[in-house]
């Protein structure tokens, strides 16, 4: 390691390190609410914002509140409920059926920003230490393996394509799909002997889709003045194209983990060349 | 079209139920996986059919995913017995052909 590099890595880490001392002890002279729920007419409306979502999602949020009423959701005006009814109600906030997604990919989007970031991390770690290590010396796989793992391929790829597409509509999303289309190339790493992943062109892939996020996060930051704002129209509940930037962002991390978790899988079999 | 479905599942319930069984009865891992791979192929692949005949409209969904389990499960039960077989796991005492071992000649 040249002494440039070892000068400047550790001025990083010492940085990092500095600004997370700075945060702790942010967070020690906190008011804490340890053990106790949080007064609810101090709440205001920014941090009842999960509420008004958990409550739009349930079909019978309306009866609900009727029943309750002031005593658990006071100041009711600040919080519309409404039914909301699949396929049919249009313009709201946040239009994906599944609502997790809602959550962890537009109210919670940067924190997704940071989790595709430590799996990229961690795929670099992975293959910086024991890739190439794991041994060649394997039986050849016999006929019927070869010829079902050709033939499987394309449809795992395809499920896998499926479920980020759809991950605004049902259960799943991008990192199991990711996931999905990676277990497809490892699926043809053991089961063909002579097959070469490009982990070039993966690489290439996985940067791209990268900054597509980041991108998609500042278009949102100069339109809507924050970032990763969804600045695409939410159409009605439970089509394809609903949601706004949740499909659009889901798309983007299938493609992002499938390439990222392909190229450590790719690699810890072959090993990196260029070193 | 509900009493197919019934008997379909039926057919699915019973096979999965002595695939379990037999997992528990069978001496030695080769015979174990002859009786699990019955299991998953024919009792899951007729349980769903089953399910799409009791709901007509899941039919076609439900004959893609058996589809996917009658191509995938043979392939995989096969590639864990070859791969055991030479890794060396013995066979049962019981056990007098194995027509597969490579010092008998029968190498693929």
């Amino acid at each position: 390691m040249k002494k440039t590099e070892f000068i400047t890595g550790s001025f990083i880490a010492l940085t990092l390190v500095v600004l997370l001392g700075i945060f702790f002890f942010q967070a020690l002279f906190q008011p804490s609410y340890e053990g106790k729920v949080m007064p609810v007419d101090n709440v205001n409306l920014k941090n009842r914002v999960s509420l008004h979502y958990v409550l739009k999602n349930v079909n019978n949020a309306s009866k609900y509140l009727a029943m309750h009423g002031m005593r658990y959701f006071n100041n009711r005006s600040s919080v519309p409920s409404q039914t909301i009814t699949y396929g049919k109600s249009k313009n709201l906030e946040e239009g994906s059926a599944n609502e997790v997604t809602s959550i962890v990919v537009n109210y919670r989007g940067f924190d997704t920003l940071g989790e595709v970031t430590v799996l990229f991390i961690s795929i670099i770690g992975i293959t910086m230490l024991i890739g190439g290590v794991v041994e060649k010396k394997w039986i050849k796989p016999s006929l019927i393996v070869r010829t079902g793992s050709k033939f499987l391929f394309p449809f795992i790829l395809l499920f896998g394509v499926y479920i980020f597409i759809h991950g605004h509509l049902t259960p799943g999303g991008g990192f199991p799909g990711g996931a999905v289309i990676a277990s497809g190339f490892l699926l043809l790493l053991l089961g063909l002997e002579n097959y070469r992943f490009n982990t070039k062109a993966s690489k290439v892939i996985e940067s791209l889709a990268g900054l597509t996020f980041v991108c998609i996060g500042l278009i949102g930051l100069f339109t809507k003045n924050s970032f990763l704002a969804n600045f695409i129209p939410t159409g009605t509940v439970g089509l394809l194209y609903s949601a706004g930037m949740v499909s659009l962002i889901y798309v983007v991390i299938g493609i992002k983990v499938g390439a990222e978790l392909s190229t450590g899988v790719a690699e810890l079999k072959e090993g990196n060349k260029n070193d | 079209m509900f009493i197919t479905g019934i008997i379909l599942i039926t057919i699915g319930v019973t096979f999965s139920t002595l695939g379990a069984l037999g997992l528990v009865r069978m001496p030695d891992l080769y015979n174990r996986l002859q009786t699990s791979t019955k299991a998953t192929t024919l009792g899951a692949f007729s349980t769903i059919i089953g399910v799409g005949f009791l709901n007509p409209s899941w039919l076609i969904k439900t004959i893609v995913i058996a589809t996917f389990i009658l191509l995938t499960a043979p392939i995989s039960s096969h590639n864990l017995a070859r791969a055991s077989h030479k890794w060396g796991i013995p066979l049962s005492d019981k056990t007098s052909v194995d027509k597969y071992d490579s010092k008998a000649g029968k190498e693929e």
